[in-house]
């Protein structure tokens, strides 16, 4: 018995926080498209007996019909391998969903309840499967759930595995392995964690294979689906790459440079390795005042030779605020009370204050002011 | 700070050079090319280095190369100075790498003290900020006048306050707070724009925003439609799933009533067939009778009836009818009275009341005639009273004229009334009482003559009257006689007719009853016999008339119970309805617990609620997949709006972050060239206010710098009023302008060190007695403050030359 087993492709998802045009954002989301045909793909050319979704497939909030199209074309054309959908947070089974909506294949199956029910891959293998039924479903499902039945059990949904929360990732049907292991369930198939994962190393008990297609320049590196290998009592599984895309972060120190001119040098420098990528690159450190850095030119100049670029200033001019606050003119005392408003300042403040100052400062010595 | 002496290895086309400095005037001159102004940049390299970070700048680099030695050779120099509390230091500096090694020595122990400055890359040792208080700019800005400056002086006296504006504000001559806070100001308003400007870039930024959140606004408010119709679906679709379970239940219900029914009317059906099949057989014995006449039955019994009253009637009749004997007697007895009316004929014309007049009058008669006979009497005595009356009274009237006057006219008029009274009593008694009785008499003689009585004698004549009144009478008796018989008469005869017709009725009847027979069939003249046989028949038609009624009925009841069906047929839809049992009962078999407890009827009209209610939800259903599909379209996806309200709030967020932060420069920078400004003035005032009489020869001893904008008046001697600078001679200007421009070279100092001030051939421009007043200010002004003027003019040179020298304040430095 072959399973292949992914989730988290989050079809239809907002490209938001990443800076992106709206052009680059819509690509994104076919790529997302694409990473699905290539797992159905995949699911062909391995022969699986079963492709099962960890949940976020896609988001609810976003998904349009063009989409609810598309996975009901998809998944059509797999039959009849059959697939089985344990709906997640940002795509629960709600009756507006696409799920609800969508009258799916003969080899579909949508986990809709928040338990956990049966559903027979073979004669001896049973996939225990849950849904989520709301975009907050807190509740812990495995605490009290015990296969029942003979053979070997799987079990398959979208949750938190305490153990291992990624920093910042809100927890949904959170579990802890010791939960998961007394359930007497030979694998879990998980989905919420974008990174990818095989716990515990020694003995396998679940797994989260992570986004297919990265979703942010957090998700860096290779993103895979899960091959589980089933025979008898042995259980076998496989992170198989299949990301098509890849994000990648930079940081440029141009404390030395001459020149705006050698900004667009040094980002010009990555395109030879990140060039298929969509890159950040942050500009940090403290150039000589001097140096005018004009970001939406190099931008501008920079970012055809990328798949994408983002480029963010994060660097401040080197003044020698010491020295400039000792003076008794104008300028001495503008930066002394800057330095002290600066001094004073909450921390959501300061950023603004080392702006005005360093804008105040450029005005002081009539050199060139850019606003954005 | 004083300058005591500048060693130049190598700097630019200078090579080995030595320079010690007085502490006072210092003039270098030289022509043109002669390292003067390599000079000047390499007493600022020493003091401050050429890069001011701890990287290297290309800029600065670039500068430091450009004063290698032309010649190679080291690119060195050093210099030693002196501050006014009296530590003596020396710096030396190898420019020949980015480097800069650098040497702070502290004479005249020769320590090395350039760690206690902070020692940095690139030669950044900043001693001369330490000693000073100026950092590089200020410095180079205040204490270097270049000659442009006092030219410039020559367009615009306000330049002196821009200029010393400047200086205060930034530490260079050229860039003032005023243009910086314009310039913040003027991004606020083009760049970025006000709260009210609608077309600068935060606002065109916020419509944006505004727009795209719109848009999202309208797409979930669309969502939630959809969401809140597919909830609704979800809820119908649940009730029509219990509808169409229902419906399930029901049919079955249907059904299983509908094998009752079919299975009770094919029983009563067996039950109906048996019963027609008996009553043809009584149909058929019947059947001779189908076509007896029973409607002629009333008939016959009524008949029947009036014959037997008829008969009953005629016996009654037959008892009462007169004999022939009793009909002649009373035929003889009409005859006699005829015959005695006969006689009497000739009385008939006396009324019969007549009788009675005559007597009334007869009565009236007698008595008026008595009466007639007293008062007869009586009016002849009165009448004979009357007449002696009229004679008195005659007598009267004659005798009264001849009686004496005094009787006049009384006794005439007396006997008058007299005679005219009695003469009228006399007249009315004339006639006799006899003729009242006549004309009583003359009445009743008249009503006696109408009888028929010729008489004259009253008597007689009544007696005959009267005889003639009683025949009349017998008369009337006889006729009253005559009618009661003929009465008699009519009787008899009438009851001998009724009599007879009813015999003839009788006759009538019994004819009729034989027809009515007859028509039935019956010919038996014994009327009771055919009777019998017709009332018989009668029974029997009766009797098969019920049957085929019956037969009807049945039949009806047949029709309405199957409709027309064969027993097969019932027996093929039980069959047909009990497979469609079987079928939703092997689909449902929890229904199966129901059928025990259904109820006979079914549940038809429930049924067909049940379906109505079914088609109505799934209407709905329809109308809200309908609104599902239907919901959203028109709209953007949300990524897209979310990732352009990302964009835009991005784009407000900086332009709000900028805006602030311009405007808390604007106002911070205003904040510190006010307070820079207001510190400076009190300073420049005093300097100038006691310096300025004195090269003046007392001529402007009042002069006033306004603490805000530097500018500067003074009062005039010949008005006594304050006027502005430019109102003074050129000369005075600048005596004003070198005073002003180096005092606030010394203010500015945060160490109030005295600063050595190079002055780069400003003096180039004045003509001699200006230029000898300013000569004699700066050396004036070097008593305290060092001054390294740099010239190639040879008039400043030679005036310098002639100036005295006291001491060693001043010296001529010759650049060759």
């Amino acid at each position: 018995m072959k399973i292949l087993h992914f989730s988290d492709l989050h079809l239809d998802a907002s490209f938001a926080s990443l800076g992106m045009t709206s052009s680059v954002a819509s690509q994104r989301r076919h790529e997302l498209r694409a990473a699905l045909r290539r797992i159905f793909d995949k699911a062909r050319e391995l022969s699986v007996d079963a492709v099962t979704i960890g949940g976020d497939l896609y988001e609810h909030e976003r998904e349009t019909d063009d989409t609810a199209r598309f996975l009901k074309q998809q998944f059509e054309q797999l039959a009849p391998i059959p697939i089985l959908v344990s709906p997640g947070n940002h795509d629960p089974y709600v009756p507006d969903s696409i799920y609800h909506r969508i009258t799916w294949s003969s080899n579909v199956h949508i986990f809709r309840e928040p338990r956990f029910t049966p559903h027979q891959l073979a004669p001896d293998i049973t996939l225990w499967g849950a849904g989520h039924n709301s975009p907050s479903l807190r509740d812990n499902l495995l605490s009290s759930f015990r296969p029942v039945g003979p053979g070997t059990h799987l079990l398959l949904c979208h949750g938190s595995d305490l153990g291992s929360v990624p920093p910042g990732k809100v927890t949904h049907c959170p579990f802890t392995v010791g939960e998961l292991r007394s359930t007497g369930a030979k694998f879990a198939l998980l989905g919420h964690y974008h990174g990818a994962a095989i716990r515990p190393e020694a003995a396998p008990l679940y797994c989260y294979p992570g986004s297919p297609e990265p979703l942010g320049f957090d998700e860096e590196g290779p993103h895979y689906v899960l091959l589980l290998e089933i025979e008898g009592d042995s259980i076998k599984p496989q992170l198989l790459p299949i990301n098509a895309v890849q994000y990648h972060r930079e940081e440029l120190d141009v404390s030395d440079i001459g020149s705006s001119d050698d900004i667009r040098a040094r980002i010009d420098a990555l395109t030879a390795q990140w060039g298929s990528t969509l890159i950040r690159v942050t500009l940090i450190g403290s150039p000589h005042v001097e140096v005018d850095i004009d970001l939406a030119a190099c931008l501008s100049e920079c970012a055809p030779k990328f798949r994408f670029l983002d480029l963010l200033d994060r660097t401040y001019p080197a003044y020698n605020l010491e020295e400039l606050g000792s003076q008794v003119t104008a300028k001495g005392r503008f930066v002394k009370k800057m330095r002290e408003k600066i001094q004073r300042a909450s921390a959501d403040e300061r950023p603004i204050l080392q702006r005005a100052l360093d804008l105040g400062l450029r005005a002081l010595d009539g050199r060139t002011i850019r606003v954005l | 700070m004083r300058i005591e002496s500048i060693q130049v290895d190598g700097f630019g086309k200078l090579a080995n050079v030595h320079f010690e400095l007085a502490p006072g005037l210092n003039l270098f001159f030289g022509e043109n090319e002669t390292g003067k102004s390599t000079l000047q940049q390499a007493i600022l390299a020493l003091l401050y280095g050429f890069y001011s970070a701890s990287r290297a700048s290309p800029k600065e680099t670039a500068r430091l190369e450009s004063f290698r030695p032309w010649l190679g050779g080291a690119y060195r120099a050093s210099l030693q100075y002196v501050l006014a509390k009296g530590e003596r230091f020396l710096v030396e500096r190898d420019f020949n790498s980015t480097d800069i090694p650098t040497r702070v020595l502290e004479l005249p122990t020769g320590r090395d003290v350039t760690g206690r400055f902070g020692h940095g890359p690139h030669g950044i040792v900043p001693f001369a900020m330490h000693h000073l208080g100026l950092t590089k700019e200020v410095f180079q800005g205040s204490a270097f006048v270049d000659q442009g400056q006092l030219a410039a002086l020559g367009d615009s006296a306000a330049w002196i306050s821009e200029t010393l504006v400047s200086l205060a504000d930034t530490g260079k001559p050229d860039t003032s707070a005023t243009r910086a806070i314009a310039s913040l100001e003027d991004l606020i308003k083009t760049r970025i724009g006000t709260e009210r400007a609608r077309t600068t870039p935060l606002a065109q930024a916020r419509r944006r925003l505004q727009e795209a959140k719109e848009q999202l606004a309208r797409l979930d408010d669309a969502r939630k439609q959809v969401a809140q119709a597919a909830s609704r679906k979800q809820t119908l679709e649940d009730q029509l799933a219990r509808t169409r379970a229902e419906l399930k239940k029901l049919d079955l219900l249907i059904i299983f009533a509908q094998l009752a029914d079919l299975q009770g009317r094919l029983s009563k059906l067996v039950k109906l067939e048996e019963r027609l099949q008996k009553l043809e057989e009584q149909r058929s014995d019947l059947q001779p009778y189908a076509a007896f006449p029973s409607h002629l039955y009333e008939n016959v019994v009524r008949l029947r009836g009036a014959l037997q009253q008829a008969r009953v009637q005629l016996t009654q009749l037959e008892e009462r009818a007169p004999s022939e004997q009793e009909m002649k007697d009373v035929e003889r007895s009409i005859q006699d009275i005829y015959n005695d009316i006969s006689d009497l004929e000739f009385v008939r014309a006396i009324p019969a009341d007549l009788e009675v007049q005559v007597r009334s009058l007869e009565r009236e008669w007698r008595s008026v005639r008595a009466s007639l006979l007293t008062l007869e009497r009586n009016r002849q005595r009165q009448r004979r009273y009357a007449s002696l009356a009229l004679v008195a009274g005659l007598a009267i009237f004659a005798l009264a004229w001849f009686l004496p006057t005094n009787w006049q006219p009384w006794g005439p008029l007396l006997g008058a009334v007299l005679a005219v009274v009695s003469g009228v009593a006399w007249w009315r008694m004339r006639l006799p009482a006899a003729s009242a009785t006549a004309s009583l008499q003359l009445r009743l003689f008249t009503i006696i003559r109408s009888a028929g009585v010729a008489q004259e004698d009253p008597e007689g004549a009544l007696a005959s009257f009267y005889d003639r009144a009683q025949k009349r009478q017998r008369l009337t008796m006889l006729e009253a006689e005559l009618n009661t018989l003929n009465e008699k008469q009519d009787g008899l005869r009438e009851r001998l007719r009724q009599f007879e017709d009813k015999r003839k009725e009788v006759e009538g009847l019994e004819g009729d009853l034989h027809r009515f027979y007859g028509e039935a069939g019956i010919r038996d003249t014994d009327l009771s016999r055919a009777w019998s046989t017709f009332d018989e028949s009668c029974g029997k038609k009766t009797e098969y008339d019920g049957v085929l009624r019956e037969i009807e009925s049945t039949q009806r009841e047949k029709e309405a119970l199957v409709g027309g069906k064969t027993r097969m047929q019932l027996s093929a839809e039980i069959n047909e309805l009990k497979t469609s049992q079987d079928t939703i009962l092997a689909n449902n078999p929890d229904l199966r617990e129901i059928l025990p407890k259904a109820a006979t009827g079914a549940p038809t009209k429930e049924r067909e609620e049940q379906d109505k209610l079914r088609q109505e939800l799934e209407l709905e259903i329809a109308r809200l997949d309908t609104q599902i599909v239907e919901g959203v379209k028109g709209h953007r996806p949300r990524a897209e709006i979310e990732e352009d309200i990302a964009r835009y709030q991005r784009e407000v967020q900086s332009l709000e972050n900028t805006r602030k932060a311009l405007e808390i420069a604007r106002e911070t920078v205003k904040q510190a060239a006010e307070e820079a400004r207001r510190d400076f003035a009190p300073g420049l005032n005093r300097e100038l206010g006691s310096a300025l009489g004195k090269v003046t020869e007392n001529r402007y001893k009042e002069v006033h710098i306004d603490p805000a904008t530097f500018g500067v008046t003074a009062t005039i001697p010949e008005t006594g009023r304050l006027e502005p600078i430019n109102k003074v001679s050129y000369g005075t200007q600048d005596l004003v302008w070198f005073h002003l421009r180096l005092t606030l070279a010394q203010l500015m100092s945060s160490l109030h060190e005295p600063i050595p001030v190079i002055l780069d051939d400003c003096l180039v421009n004045l003509d001699s007695p200006r230029l000898e007043r300013v000569l004699a200010f700066l050396a004036d002004y070097s008593a305290d403050h060092q001054v390294l003027l740099f010239s190639k003019d040879e008039k400043i040179r030679d005036s310098f030359g002639e100036r005295p020298s006291h001491d060693d304040s001043h010296r001529m430095h010759i650049l060759s």
